[in-house]
């Protein structure tokens, strides 16, 4: 040896030679298995009197002899289980539209390509964690780790109705109205008294208060048309379908929304001691999402684009006191950062580019005309949002006798940053009115008020710094299962929740006081400052709850094959982390312009620049909201509150079926709402005013609070009400003859006052509770897997070499659904109510039935049992109807996958799956807009198009 | 240098050797490749949960590939057995302590026949009593059992059958294993439930067929634990209606039933006792038929085992039994 040592590569070579005996040896003792008991227990033999069977000792010997064994890389125990080794699978799933059916909708509009491009891949690989000669982790330390990747590019369609080539030049001669007849285009310019006019009698075109001069030609004059207007109308789109009816529906897209995603789910555990564990996890995802173009460059309306980056972290400590005692501590932090690439546009400005002046920001402004497709982007398109939360969590299950007792702790940290203007660059409406004749109906077009450069209203939004929120909830939960007796437990929990109300790390926050007198006017109804004048960091109160829960289950019948359950449970809604920058006032500020008389003047005037009149935040004055839509943060304390019932039926049936009756009953009050609650609208006793409702002073004046105009509420002011009922039947078969599969069925019904958004009269919230427009009464899912009968180890098939290959491991999956039709909303086409009714209901014509006996596409409905609303009156049908609904939809899904299998417990999947493989079409809904008698809707009642394709899948997946 | 280098490779192959000789020595004899014998787990049940366990040798024929064949050993419901519980048990605390001493209970009843090896499949197998049939040392080990850890067993299937093969090959006893488990399919460690991972994919088609990690798995598994002939019984604690877990379930309820015993699942606590004593009476009427292996090169082989009862009447199973169950000793 010291020979040896005196020759290096002779060392080595020794080295080598020790290493493998070492590791030959190490592996042989570190893939033992935990070890069994120090001590075997003696069998009777050893410990008692009476002689065991030899067989029975031969057999313990044996048992002995194979534990040994374990672990020992041969024999025939490979290892302790699977956990020790490594496993995973590596997959990739493709997309395209070469394999796919044309979607219906495309074909229909003479599409002939749809594109769809996905690449989804990724892998996951698990084990224990092991560095060489470093730490060995089997047994005790493991990891997990997947990660995704998706690339994909699918296109999405849209109809839109968009201005023709004459129309985007000023000549209006082809516009005609949804009867197909056609209509003028007014000069606002030439608007005067009439002196004929007759006050006592109703204003319309023979008796007209205002006088107006139609255009020659129906046609705009060149110079008429504003620059900006010109400018934009070069950004936009012409015609490229002709859809219809009426030149509506002549703009169709198919552009691709793109998605590029990675993400990754890591996963580390380690037994600390056989009592102690421990785990973390951490989830990383981040991408690009990039919403489809409706038309290309800095004018598109679409949704907008952003970044995205999202994290979270969690460690988990599991202490197992005793058999009946178990400790649970996890700590939780996640942060999110969310990022829209309209937010880089700023230095662009666009507004000095078109020459629209007076505005802040530079991005592009946005541009609205009525039915037509918008120009520039959506609302609230710049944003940036981080958000944090940090969660320590503990609890405690106990089994003392007859109870199982849980007790629970969670603190939830919340930290929300944002920077989320509503409109920085401007938001500028444009209405038919100006280009109407004034008090007259089916006059007029927004897209001409647009090219004269009319602006109906406008709104820019200057927020001069991010929003940093903050808001904390602490739970404390105490359960127990209680075992009354045999054949009947009973569980009670109660969730006591603590929230603490949003604060604004600096203060900068406001709200509508109605306590206080607002010196404008010396009503009340004024803003106040967090942090200022005595007022509290805080506008809300701290909430406490308990939230308790009742559960009962037991066995009807002695067989003991059944079992029901019946729960009920109370809970409420925390008041969320309310996001953008409501309740910044003062702060921030949103520049209003309206127009006097929506019939009779605009705001201003493109070419003429956005007013000044209004004073830069900050402005902290208890009049700053004033002559705004005034954020109003309700101090009442008031949480959404559910009551659930459930009544559960299951019953295990010959040839493993099981059968499950559930009855689902909520009951829902306070729900958070925006537009249902209307604290500062005109009351609609004042539709009498009629036409003097269009003076904006004049309406205001009639307001509660006149100092305002809307009171915004955040979304979450608490007046809303659901109820549901629902009963679900539900058939499971387990495995037999290598099918499993679920059937089930749903009967449904859910009414609630929230869906329709503004009320037609907000001081009867009663009449809006109607069916919810996503009720389905009917529903039913099939689901299935059938693994084939051939191959190896099966009836058919088994034996041979090749064809037992090519046989074996196929299966097929299917997934069915069929939905029944969701209730209609009826709406009438003309809203003429002085700007004070949200949402007008038709009319209900008595003696005419809405359904049709032989229902098709063509004549689903018939019209004739709905009208139009008198000018200043209310509808008296409900939101949703009763009983017309849309055409059912179908979903068919099926997979199949063969199974290859490969050397040392590995295989390959070949997996086909095809969505909606009949290449089923779902009708759309039908056209619900119900026109006067004057100027019907010849659409309506009818459906137009369907939806859908067969798209296909194929995946490749490796596991081992 | 030549020398040397020659030296040092002589004692390197020495080494090896040494290395080899040291590997084939702890590897088992089990490698043999004798062929062993064919054992058959049978029941007869004459009614829903009742057996009949009075069967004589006479009373059985045994059928291979429908030619009927010599049974060359016999063992009935009085012949010695080793139980093998096996627990899993990973969620439910009081679940797990109706089912400690549900089990408890049925084991006392148990005579001295019947011995019974506990195990811990969480983590990795491990060895909590081996096979005995002294009720203090069972009792206790019972109690100890706790409620931690991820679930093992779709991992631990397999060598919990290998180890329980070996011994029904070795000694003339009847072996049955029997999975006390709350696990469900998010228990394990392994991912099985497709999760979500890039916050933009959550309408993800690729995730309509969620079950199907799940599915794979039991394939797999069920090829694999064809090679074994001794039942495997799962009384599972904790029945879950949602879709991954009915594939999980259900796969249970195949591995299972292919191996000749059967999964219950209990929707409640009440539900685990009668569960549990159902299963023990089923495992106490088990005969065992032993055969000589099969000659034929199929690789599956249908197996039907017909028994006549003293009235007369006569019941049958027809199995298809994977070559690899006698080709492992």
């Amino acid at each position: 040896m010291i020979m040896l040592y005196r020759r290096p590569y002779s060392f080595l070579i020794l080295l080598v030679a020790l290493l493998a005996i070492s590791v030959t040896t190490r592996s042989q003792t570190d893939s033992a298995p935990k070890p069994p008991p120090a001590k075997p227990t003696p069998t009777p033999a050893a410990n008692q009197p009476k002689r065991p069977p030899s067989e029975l000792q031969k057999a313990v010997q044996e048992f002995r002899v194979q534990i040994g064994q374990i672990g020992s890389g041969k024999g025939q125990f490979k290892s302790v289980g699977k956990q020790n080794s490594y496993t995973g699978r590596l997959y990739e799933y493709i997309r395209n539209d070469a394999f796919d059916a044309l979607p219906h909708e495309v074909k229909q509009r003479g599409g002939t390509k749809s594109l769809l491009r996905r690449n989804q891949f990724g892998f996951t690989l698990s084990g224990p964690v092991r560095f060489p000669w470093l730490y060995d982790g089997r047994n005790k330390t493991f990891f997990s780790i997947s990660y995704e990747g998706t690339i994909e590019k699918i296109a999405q369609s849209a109809l839109f109705t968009i201005p023709t080539d004459p129309q985007r030049s000023g000549k209006f001669a082809d516009y005609v109205d949804t009867a197909g007849e056609p209509v003028k285009i007014y000069d606002p310019l030439t608007t005067r008294p009439n002196p004929a006019y007759n006050p006592a009698q109703e204003i319309s075109e023979s008796n007209l208060q205002y006088l107006r001069d139609p255009f020659p030609n129906n046609a705009i004059p060149e110079n008429r048309i504003d620059p900006i207007a010109r400018a934009l109308v070069a950004m936009y789109p012409t015609p490229n379908v002709s859809v219809g009816p009426f030149i509506q529906n002549n703009y169709f897209i198919n552009n691709p929304f793109e998605n590029r995603a990675n993400g990754v789910l890591a996963k580390l555990d380690h037994t600390l001691t056989a009592k102690q564990q421990l785990s973390f996890n951490l989830n990383l995802s981040s991408g690009l999402r990039k919403s489809p173009e409706h038309f290309s460059g800095p004018a598109n309306p679409g949704a907008p684009s952003y970044n995205f980056d999202s994290r979270s972290a969690v460690l988990q400590n599991t202490w197992t006191k005793s058999p009946k005692t178990i400790w649970l501590f996890r700590l939780t932090a996640s942060q999110s950062l969310t990022t829209s690439l309209e937010a880089e546009q700023d230095k662009l400005d666009y507004p000095n580019q078109l020459g629209l002046k007076g505005l802040f920001s530079g991005i592009f402004p946005t541009f609205r005309f009525g039915n037509y497709l918008g120009i520039g982007p959506r609302n609230n398109s710049v944003f940036r949002e981080s958000s944090y939360a940090i969660s320590p969590y503990a609890s405690v299950s106990l089994n003392r006798k007859s109870h199982t007792v849980r007790l629970t702790h969670t603190t939830r940290l919340n930290y929300d940053n944002i920077f989320s203007p509503f409109a920085p660059a401007g938001y500028f409406t444009f209405g038919s009115a100006l280009t109407g004749l004034p008090g007259v109906r089916n006059t007029g077009n927004a897209f001409a008020s647009f090219l004269l450069g009319e602006v109906y209203n406008g709104e820019e939004s200057i927020v001069r710094h991010p929003s940093y929120y903050r808001k904390n909830f602490y739970n404390f939960i105490v359960s127990d299962e209680y075992r009354v007796r045999p054949g009947l437990t009973a569980s009670i929990s109660v969730n006591l929740e603590v929230a603490t109300p949003r604060i604004e790390k600096y203060n900068r926050q406001s709200t509508v006081s109605f306590k206080h007198i607002n010196p404008a006017n010396g009503k009340p109804g004024a803003l106040i400052f967090a942090g200022r004048d005595g007022i509290g960091r805080t506008l809300q109160p701290t909430t406490v709850r308990a939230e308790p829960t009742f559960g009962l289950s037991f066995s009807p019948f002695s067989d003991r094959k059944t079992v029901m359950r019946l729960n009920y449970g109370l809970s409420y809604q925390a008041t969320p982390l309310i996001g953008r920058h409501f309740g910044t006032q003062g702060f921030n500020a949103a520049a209003l312009f309206i127009s006097r008389n929506d019939q009779l003047e605009s705001a201003f005037r493109l070419r003429d620049g956005v007013p000044q009149n209004f004073i830069l935040p900050p402005f902290l004055d208890p009049t700053a909201a004033n002559g705004t839509d005034a954020d109003f943060i309700d101090p009442s304390g008031r949480l959404p509150v559910t009551h659930q019932w459930v009544v559960g039926i299951q019953r295990e049936l010959p040839r493993s079926l099981s059968l499950d009756v559930t009855y689902v009953g909520w009951h829902s009050e306070n729900l958070f709402v925006e537009s249902l609650a209307r604290l500062n609208a005109v009351p609609i006793e004042n539709l009498k005013y009629r036409d003097q409702l269009y003076t904006q002073s004049f309406r205001d004046s009639l307001r509660p609070y006149p100092q305002f105009r809307n009171l915004e509420l955040g979304g979450v002011y608490p007046v809303g009400t659901a109820k549901s009922n629902a009963v679900t039947v539900t058939l499971d078969k387990r495995l037999s003859a290598g099918l499993y599969g679920r059937v089930s069925y749903r009967f449904a019904k859910q009414i609630d006052n929230v869906s329709v958004g503004t009320p037609q009269d907000p001081s009867n919230l009663d009449v809006e509770m109607t069916l919810s427009p996503g009720d389905v009464t009917h529903s039913m899912q099939a689901s299935y897997t059938y693994e084939l009968p051939f191959g190896k180890g099966k009836a058919w098939l088994s034996n041979g070499e090749w064809f037992s290959k090519v046989a074996s491991g196929w299966s097929i999956s299917g997934l069915t659904t069929w939905r029944g039709g969701t209730p209609l909303i009826i709406r009438p086409l003309f809203n003429r109510t002085g700007n004070i009714v949200g949402n007008l209901h038709v009319n209900v014509v008595p003696g005419v039935d809405p359904k049709v006996s032989d229902r098709t596409p063509q004549n689903w409905f018939d019209p004739a049992a709905f009208s139009q609303p008198d000018d200043f009156t209310l509808g008296n049908a409900s939101y949703t109807h009763p009983t017309l609904r849309g055409p059912w939809d179908q979903f068919h899904h099926l997979s199949m996958t063969k199974r290859f299998e490969l050397p040392g417990d590995k295989s390959l999947e070949f997996v086909s799956e095809a969505f909606n493989f009949p290449n089923h079409a779902n009708l759309n809904d039908p056209d619900t807009r119900i026109g006067s008698e004057e100027n019907p809707n010849l659409n309506a009642g009818k459906i137009i198009g369907s939806t859908g394709g067969r798209v296909l899948q194929l995946g490749l997946r490796l596991l081992f | 240098m030549r020398q040397l280098i020659w030296r040092n490779l002589s004692l390197l192959a020495l080494l090896a050797t040494v290395v080899w000789a040291q590997q084939a020595a702890l590897a088992p004899a089990a490698n043999s490749p004798a062929r062993a014998m064919l054992k058959i787990p049978v029941w007869v049940e004459k009614d829903e949960g009742v057996f009949w366990d009075e069967g004589k040798r006479q009373s059985f024929k045994v059928f291979l590939e429908d030619k009927e064949v010599a049974i060359k050993s016999f063992q009935n419901p009085k012949s010695g057995s080793i139980l093998l519980v096996v627990f899993d048990t990973v969620a439910d605390l009081a679940r797990v302590d109706e089912a400690r001493s549900a089990l408890q209970e049925s084991l006392k009843n148990l005579n001295d026949q019947y011995w019974v090896g506990l195990l811990r499949a969480q983590d990795g197998l491990s060895v909590l009593q081996e096979p005995t049939a002294d009720h203090n040392a069972l009792d206790t080990k019972i109690q100890s059992i706790e409620v931690n850890g991820k679930a093992g067993l779709l991992d631990t299937l397999e060598p919990v059958s290998q180890l329980a093969t070996a011994i029904l090959q070795k000694a003339a006893v009847r072996v049955s294993i029997l999975y006390v488990t709350d696990s469900a399919i998010g228990n394990y460690r392994a991912d099985y439930l497709n999760p979500v991972i890039n916050s933009s994919d959550s309408g993800d088609l690729s995730r309509r067929f969620s079950d199907r990690a799940v599915q794979e798995r039991i394939s797999r598994l069920s090829e694999s634990l064809s090679g074994f002939t001794v039942p495997i019984f799962i009384l599972h604690l904790a029945y879950r209606g949602d879709t991954l877990n009915l594939a999980y379930q259900s796969g249970l309820e195949r591995i299972a039933g292919d191996s000749g015993g059967t999964a219950v699942f209990c929707r409640t606590n009440d539900e685990i006792r009668p569960s549990l004593l159902s299963i023990v009476s089923r495992i106490r009427s088990t005969y065992v038929v032993t055969i000589d292996p099969p000659t034929s090169k199929r690789q599956s082989l249908k197996v039907r085992v017909e028994a006549q009862d003293a009235d007369g009447t006569k019941f049958h199973r027809i199995t298809h039994i994977n070559q690899l169950a006698v080709k492992k000793k």
